[in-house]
């Protein structure tokens, strides 16, 4: 072999997202540093790991960097290329009739499983006398982040080199965990200072997540749809509402105890079983905003005395019983993830749970629906206020949009 | 916390503004939360408490029986400047609690100074500049007001020692 691939760069610019991947870190204790790939380091996708969005690469050609060792002394000038060994080869010998299943085939492997970053255009490099290159950029082809949507896959490339007029020859295969998200991250997630103590880099810990409740959006609503479905089918397993604790705030008092909730999805203990609205909110508008959702946390609540408003029946996170939550006579406030301004114009997700969705969310029987993108609504018009709160509840049930954060994450 | 949330609180409860002066003076310093604040308990972590605009603390989570086990507590300490201020923070504490349902224990879950109870699954209360919250945090239920005792016992001794 008279090649080595020493290193590929995917995020070589980190003041952009545009044409490269997006600043990202594995969680509150560790970097991703760039180079992700090296020779030597880099053995499972995961090592590699790579982020991009949708919106910010639309258009635009996407570009790596990389650098190579000659091991052969004369080497000089060679193309180099890489390929994806992911596609079914051609011609297909079946004939042609078959090449329409073959095509929808392929886009169907490629799409869940396949390479998103599509392959390394070919191009010239030229070894200088010490054999080791400079960091040298390759353009994409094939790229397929826009059709793929969101998601967490692997790409996997095999690097070939040809000498003028030769065959090309392979000299090393590459596996990289690359992450789709719609929209580079927001609040509470931020792109600088790009540097190691920067926590509020977006997390790849949570991108598996999100991007695997998120698989396949292609909006920022989507996506958040998507995560409120998965936060909420969290429930029992690992984690339940509070209704032994009157529904206190276990992981986002303050700030987002993320990676005690990430240690609590992967089998550990976490920070217990229970979880409030507030902690739903958090979890859900944190992770959703990985994928370049904008939400807030935020509160509904009396504005005075009573101070409570009562409750429909629903179904809690982690229930299976059709009541008012654990039975109480109402919520002293409640918290969900609220778009824009946090006012009864603009949209709810709640992760926390589902109200009934018929023509009478007072009474059975019980259509179960998962406040998702459903505007809080005045009195009266059915929406996510009326479905929730009881009819004397509903004045008392008020957006308190004062009350919008997005909690940093630790 | 903001002063509507906090007048609202203040009603809800009829807490009447503690006069100046009269609060308890004793401090409570430099508390070790570690295996021995619950003897038959058995620690699972601890972890600092350093939220933005809250004072510091700990956070500790307790098991049970056998490994795995169902049984698991959560308790969290935090160490304030002064009694008052324990007392403003015990406010936002209360804040945090969704159920309308949790109400001034006066009973033999009053624990500490002042405390706040849900049945007797969750407590939370002052005892001089510490604020005490512990709650369940395991699928099988256990009453918390032993443990609080526990712990609040601790807190006297440290108090004396002071």
């Amino acid at each position: 072999m008279s090649v080595r691939l020493e290193a590929i760069k995917f995020n070589h610019d980190p003041s952009s997202a545009t044409s490269d991947a997006f600043n990202i870190r594995r969680n509150a204790t560790q970097f991703v540093s760039v180079p992700e790939w090296q020779h030597g380091v880099s053995v499972l996708p995961e090592d590699s790991p790579a982020a991009y969005a949708m919106k910010e690469t639309r258009g635009h050609t996407i570009t790596i960097q990389a650098q190579f060792r000659a091991l052969d002394p004369g080497l000089g000038t060679v193309e180099i290329r890489a390929i994806d060994p992911t596609l079914i080869p051609k011609p297909w010998p079946f004939g042609w009739l078959l090449w329409p299943l073959l095509w929808i085939l392929r886009y169907l492997l490629r799409l869940f499983f396949g390479n998103v970053l599509g392959e390394v255009r070919r191009r010239k490099v030229t070894f200088p006398p010490g054999g080791l290159t400079g960091i040298e950029t390759f353009r994409l082809k094939n790229v397929a982040i826009q059709i793929a949507g969101v998601g967490v896959r692997t790409t996997t490339w095999r690097w070939q080199y040809r000498r003028s007029g030769g065959a090309w020859t392979d000299f090393e295969t590459t596996q990289h965990r690359i992450y789709v998200v719609v929209e580079t991250p927001k609040s509470p997630w931020n792109q600088a200072p790009y540097n190691s103590g920067n926590t509020q880099l977006p997390w790849t810990e949570v991108l598996d997540y999100a991007c695997r409740w998120g698989l396949l959006a292609r909006t920022a609503d989507a996506a958040a749809a998507g995560v409120t479905r998965g936060v909420y089918n969290l429930g029992p397993a690992v984690i339940t509402y509070d209704c032994p604790g009157g529904g206190s705030t276990h992981y986002s008092w303050g700030s987002f105890d993320c990676t005690r909730f990430l240690e609590r999805l992967k089998g550990g203990v976490g920070l217990g079983l229970y979880v409030n609205c507030t902690d739903c909110a958090t979890i859900l508008s944190t992770f959703a905003n990985a994928l370049g959702a904008d939400l807030w946390q935020s509160r509904m609540e009396p504005p005075g005395a009573p101070w409570s408003f009562g409750l429909n029946p629903m179904l809690g996170i982690g229930s299976a019983v059709w009541q008012p939550c654990c039975g109480w006579s109402g919520f002293s406030y409640h918290e969900v993830a609220w778009k824009g301004a946090c006012t009864a114009t603009e949209e709810v997700f709640d992760a926390c749970l589902q109200v009934d969705g018929d023509a009478d969310p007072t009474a059975p029987p019980h259509v179960p629906l998962l406040p998702v993108s459903l505007r809080f609504g005045p009195v009266g018009a059915l929406l996510y206020r009326d479905r929730l709160a009881t009819p004397a509840g509903r004045p008392h049930c008020e957006p308190n949009p004062a009350s919008r954060q997005r909690r940093i994450v630790v | 916390m903001n002063a509507q949330r906090r007048e609202r609180i203040i009603k809800r409860y009829d807490l009447e503004e503690q006069p100046r002066g009269t609060e308890p003076q004793e401090r409570i310093q430099g508390l070790q939360v570690d295996s021995t604040l619950l003897p038959e308990w058995r620690l699972e972590h601890v972890d600092p408490v350093k939220r933005p605009e809250q004072p510091p603390g700990t956070r500790s989570l307790w098991s049970r029986g056998e490994r795995g086990s169902e049984q698991v507590l959560s308790v969290e300490i935090w160490e304030c400047d002064s009694s008052a201020a324990a007392r403003e923070f015990l406010l936002e504490a209360l804040d945090q609690f969704e159920s309308p349902e949790v109400e001034r224990a006066t009973d033999a879950r009053a624990v500490g100074d002042i405390a706040f109870a849900y049945h007797e699954h969750a407590l939370l209360y002052a005892r001089a500049n510490l604020v005490v919250l512990i709650r369940n945090a395991g699928r099988e239920l256990v009453p918390v007001t032993g443990p609080a005792r526990e712990i609040d016992e601790r807190l006297t001794g440290e108090q004396a020692e002071g």
